[in-house]
């Protein structure tokens, strides 16, 4: 496995639901400026993973972490993190699409809006964001609409492109094609693979071949732990691990 | 589908008798839905019929005797009342509303049965309430003050339950879609789950309004009986629709019902009037949602 700069240090890291232990001491680099892959069985807690990454897991009541996430060095979980400016470093794009129930322009700007002091200077952000996941030429005629209007693949594409707007350093992605038809998903694919260049992409992921196509790095989960973690074409082609190689090779999941 | 089974539905014989019972049940609703409007139209017509002297007592004249100055002060102050009261009761109720969708607690399920019992307890409790805590120990006097804060406790089971009912119904993913974003549970709660849960409150404003416009009893504890009008800035909480109604009625009199039954009249087509652009409101803003 070749070095390169991690992004994310990933240390010793347990999660629980309650009493249900849902991760089991994961550790692995993720590394800056290239897509991750997260793959595995449903219930092997790969979005519980990513969930932790950014701090949403602890949005639910029982939920518990243990173990280090590192930002840049930076441990999430000190004492002295915001949880707001976290989360603006680290976006997050979900399974299904949730655009608000706004105008399209809205919902682009939302992250800014959101959360800025003083009210935000309209549409300089909204071309950029809309141009990086080559929604701009299909709604830039009616960016006044209800982003509800939008196809599903449409509204997950503005889902992607208001996590940008915010310029994020690490863009966690929870199955973002989960929802999605394959036409729909040849586009998101096409977009990862220009957005690499400029984010730190975590992707979860049950569609192995989308792992193999879009990741540089993959690691595998099974019941909670990492079974593996290694270069792309490594893991697809001489896995190092009976159940990571019957896995790929569909005699499970 | 298997075989056996498309042949079975592809008989045009009689239908089964599970299909005749969901035609009966539907029928059923369509009744039970169709009677309010009816019941309504009915009262409404009687009212006018009676009202206009269309009966025994001869011709159009009784509608002369009707005191249509007292009538027309009363539905105004009806609408003052009833939008003073809502004034009150909608931010309040939609802020214990917020309260109790926060994180799951036994105090929190404790006051939620509580508020939802509130809305069964009979009127009248409200207006003696009123009258202790607001005429006397607050000393907002026999006015139409104190008759809005009666008024907005009567109406704010309602308002507080509907607009729990709405912030359920905005599902969680845009909650975490915002705190993704990096927004605080305010700014969370503020512009997305607000302007979401919009229409389901509006809603709960309706039934509001309706139950406000029609409520006689507390208000009368509250206003006291005596014959003279209090002196009161914000108005007489006596000349409200329902008020008139009744003090029409007590007046043993024969031609004043002619007067009651045009007030009720005016206090149903108010009622229809509010109730129907409360009900634009929250269609446009469904639209808007739902694109």
């Amino acid at each position: 496995m070749t070095t390169l700069v991690p992004k994310l240090r990933v240390e010793d890291l347990c999660a629980w639901y309650g009493e249900r232990q849902i991760l089991d001491r994961i550790s692995f680099d993720v590394p800056a400026q290239r897509i991750t892959a997260i793959i595995g069985p449903s219930g092997c807690g790969k979005s519980t993973f990513i969930r932790c990454i950014n701090r949403m897991h602890e949005l639910v009541s029982d939920a518990r972490v243990q173990g280090q996430v590192q930002l840049d060095g930076e441990d999430v979980y000190d004492r002295h993190v915001a949880l707001e400016q976290l989360r603006r470093r680290i976006g997050m794009v979900f399974q299904k699409a949730n655009p608000f129930p706004m105008s399209i322009r809205d919902n682009v700007l939302a992250g800014l809006r959101l959360t800025a002091e003083s009210p935000v200077r309209d549409d300089e952000a909204v071309e950029p964001a809309l141009r990086s996941v080559a929604l701009w030429d299909e709604v830039r005629d009616r960016l006044n609409h209800r982003a509800e209007t939008l196809s599903v693949g449409q509204q997950q594409r503005l889902c992607i492109a208001r996590a940008l707007a915010l310029q994020p350093e690490v863009l966690l992605m929870d199955e973002p094609c989960g929802s999605l038809d394959p036409i729909a998903t040849a586009r998101v694919e096409d977009l990862l693979g220009d957005l690499r260049e400029r984010f730190t992409i975590v992707l979860v992921t049950h569609n192995m071949q989308q792992a193999a196509r879009v990741s540089d790095r993959t690691g595998f989960f099974l019941g909670g732990q990492l079974v593996e973690f290694d270069d792309t074409d490594v893991i697809f082609t001489q896995p190092g691990d009976r159940r990571t190689e019957d896995y790929i090779t569909g005699k499970f999941g | 589908m298997t075989r056996g089974e498309s042949r079975r539905s592809t008989g045009l014989g009689v239908p089964p008798a599970q299909q005749r019972r969901g035609r009966l049940f539907a029928l059923v609703c369509m009744v039970a839905a169709i009677f309010p409007v009816v019941l309504g139209a009915a009262l409404l017509g009687a009212a006018i019929e009676s009202g206009a002297g269309f009966g025994a007592h001869g011709g159009l004249g009784k509608l002369s005797s009707v005191d249509a100055g007292s009538l027309l002060g009363s539905a105004l102050g009806s609408l003052w009342l009833v939008s003073m009261a809502l004034a009150i009761a909608l931010p309040i109720g939609v802020g214990v509303a917020l309260h109790l969708e926060g994180p799951r607690s036994r105090m929190r399920s404790l006051l939620a049965l509580n508020i939802a019992n509130l809305a069964a307890v009979p009127s009248v409790l409200f207006g003696l309430v009123g009258l202790e805590l607001f005429v006397r120990a607050l000393r907002l006097g026999h006015g139409m003050l104190a008759a809005a804060f009666t008024l907005a406790l009567v109406v704010l089971p309602i308002v507080a339950v509907a607009a729990r009912a709405a912030l359920r119904a905005v599902p969680d993913e845009l909650r975490e879609g915002g705190y993704a974003l990096g927004a605080t549970p305010w700014q969370v709660t503020r512009q997305v789950v607000l302007p979401a849960a919009l229409p389901g409150m509006l809603s709960g404003a309706i039934l509001a309004i309706a139950r406000a416009f029609g409520e006689a009893a507390p208000l009368l504890l509250v206003a006291g009986f005596a014959a003279t009008s209090s002196p009161s800035v914000s108005g007489d909480p006596r000349q409200i629709l329902p008020l008139h109604v009744f003090q029409v009625l007590a007046e043993p009199d024969g031609p004043s019902r002619a007067d009651a039954a045009m007030s009720v009249a005016v206090l149903l087509g108010t009622l229809l009037v509010l109730a129907g652009w409360a009900m634009r409101l929250r269609h446009r803003h469904e639209r808007r949602r739902d694109g």
